[in-house]
């Protein structure tokens, strides 16, 4: 094994958890958020050549995730209903508290919702803790619009919020 | 002196705490003098920690331990990577027919070429196992044992939905053809080892090619499954067949 390829690889394998967490946040679901990592994995290994800078190689793999995510919800647009129902059965039990459940199942759901780019930068900031700098600079766009975009995002998510508040409490009436 | 109004992008920075300390003051004073605006705020505070906890929830699972098998496998020097590339890509593509989209291969380890061409019937001497003795589990397990001559058991796929349908066996191996209710099917081909640990994920056309081999066993797994649902698949049958 080569120097380069030894610290490439243990360096990979140091991100895993952190990229399966991203695709979490941007899938909303155990299954096809370890189909995302899996051809993550795939596609940054026949890429690796092209890995200048080792030391954003977490940004490095964000992205590739991210651009098969997008190429995934082109291919199964029709599944969408699939996966959105999943929400409710994937999601560990916290403790012994419904409502706090139900919150968490909500908020996945809701954030299903939104586009592929606000959903990424929603993550990126409020789940990662990456600063607008360093998201700008790993999605290519200037700070202005990071900050622009997630303002949007963030409004998106709680208008379905409220709207799924909304249905809920219209079935619970019903 | 009057204090600029906040902007939507501020607010949200302020949420962040990614704003430089004087304008943060001033922010906190207008949402201070502004409570319905504040309440917004908070509430933007609150949804992003409420989607951080939802995804620390579900990152609760392990992660599958093949994903650093296979990036630490791939990582391990291959001599004859480059110069054989295009040739076994160019004899994969003769054994199955069209076009391979695959890496390097190691020089002598036919394990795929094999298990593709017993799935495209190209293999010669292959004996199918008799329905009867397929629906008995110790039966057809004594037979895969006597086949590849280890201690095998077929594995139970049928949590993901595929059935046993056939066994091939072969003087040295053995296919096991699953097939599910959409009749996808699914083929594990299962050989002793020839000494090279190895683990890789290919993709052809809509089929996904699995191959692992430890000290004792090879197999190929061939499917139109997801990578993640063939890394289910994958751990299942290794665990099943129980070497």
């Amino acid at each position: 094994m080569s120097a380069r390829a030894g610290r490439l690889s243990a360096a990979m394998v140091a991100q895993l958890p952190a990229l399966r967490r991203y695709a979490l946040g941007l899938t909303g679901q155990r299954a096809s958020a370890d189909d995302l990592v899996q051809d993550c994995i795939e596609r940054a290994l026949r890429r690796l050549a092209s890995l200048d800078d080792e030391s954003r190689i977490g940004a490095w793999l964000r992205t590739i995730l991210f651009n098969a995510f997008v190429d995934d919800r082109r291919q199964l647009r029709h599944r969408v209903d699939i996966v959105e129902t999943e929400f409710l059965e994937t999601l560990p039990d916290p403790g012994h508290d419904p409502q706090r459940r139900y919150e968490l199942q909500q908020v996945l759901r809701a954030a299903s919702t939104l586009t592929a780019q606000h959903r990424q930068v929603l993550i990126l900031v409020g789940v990662e803790g990456l600063s607008y700098r360093e998201v700008a600079e790993e999605i290519g766009v200037p700070v202005g619009t990071v900050m622009s975009r997630l303002a949007r995002a963030r409004d998106q998510l709680r208008l379905a919020l409220d709207a799924g508040g909304r249905q809920a409490g219209a079935a619970a009436a019903g | 002196m009057s204090i600029r109004p906040a902007s939507e992008e501020e607010l949200h920075a302020f949420v962040d705490g990614a704003l430089l300390a004087a304008r943060r003051n001033e922010v906190a004073a207008i949402l201070r003098a502004d409570p319905a605006l504040a309440a917004r705020v908070e509430g933007y505070a609150r949804d992003r920690d409420l989607l951080r906890e939802a995804v620390a929830q579900l990152s609760a699972n392990p992660l599958p331990s093949q994903w650093a098998a296979q990036i630490q496998a791939a990582a391990r020097p291959s001599p004859a990577r480059v110069g054989r590339r295009y040739a076994i890509a160019a004899s994969l593509a003769a054994a199955v027919g069209a076009a391979a989209a695959v890496k390097w291969w190691p020089p002598g380890d036919t394990i795929l070429a094999d298990a593709l061409a017993v799935r495209d019937g190209a293999a010669a001497g292959g004996r199918a196992l008799p329905a009867g003795v397929l629906a008995d589990a110790a039966a057809r397990d004594a037979q895969l044992a006597s086949a590849i001559g280890l201690p095998a058991h077929a594995p139970d796929l049928q949590r993901f939905g595929f059935r046993l349908a056939a066994m091939q066996l072969f003087a040295r191996g053995a296919q096991l053809r699953y097939a599910d209710r959409g009749r996808r099917d699914l083929t594990i081909y299962v050989r002793p080892s020839n000494g090279t640990v190895r683990f890789d994920m290919l993709r052809q056309g809509a089929q996904r090619i699995c191959i692992w081999q430890d000290n004792v066993v090879g197999a190929v797994i061939v499917a139109p499954l997801s990578a993640g649902e063939m890394m289910r698949v994958a751990s299942k049958a290794y665990g099943d067949l129980d070497l």
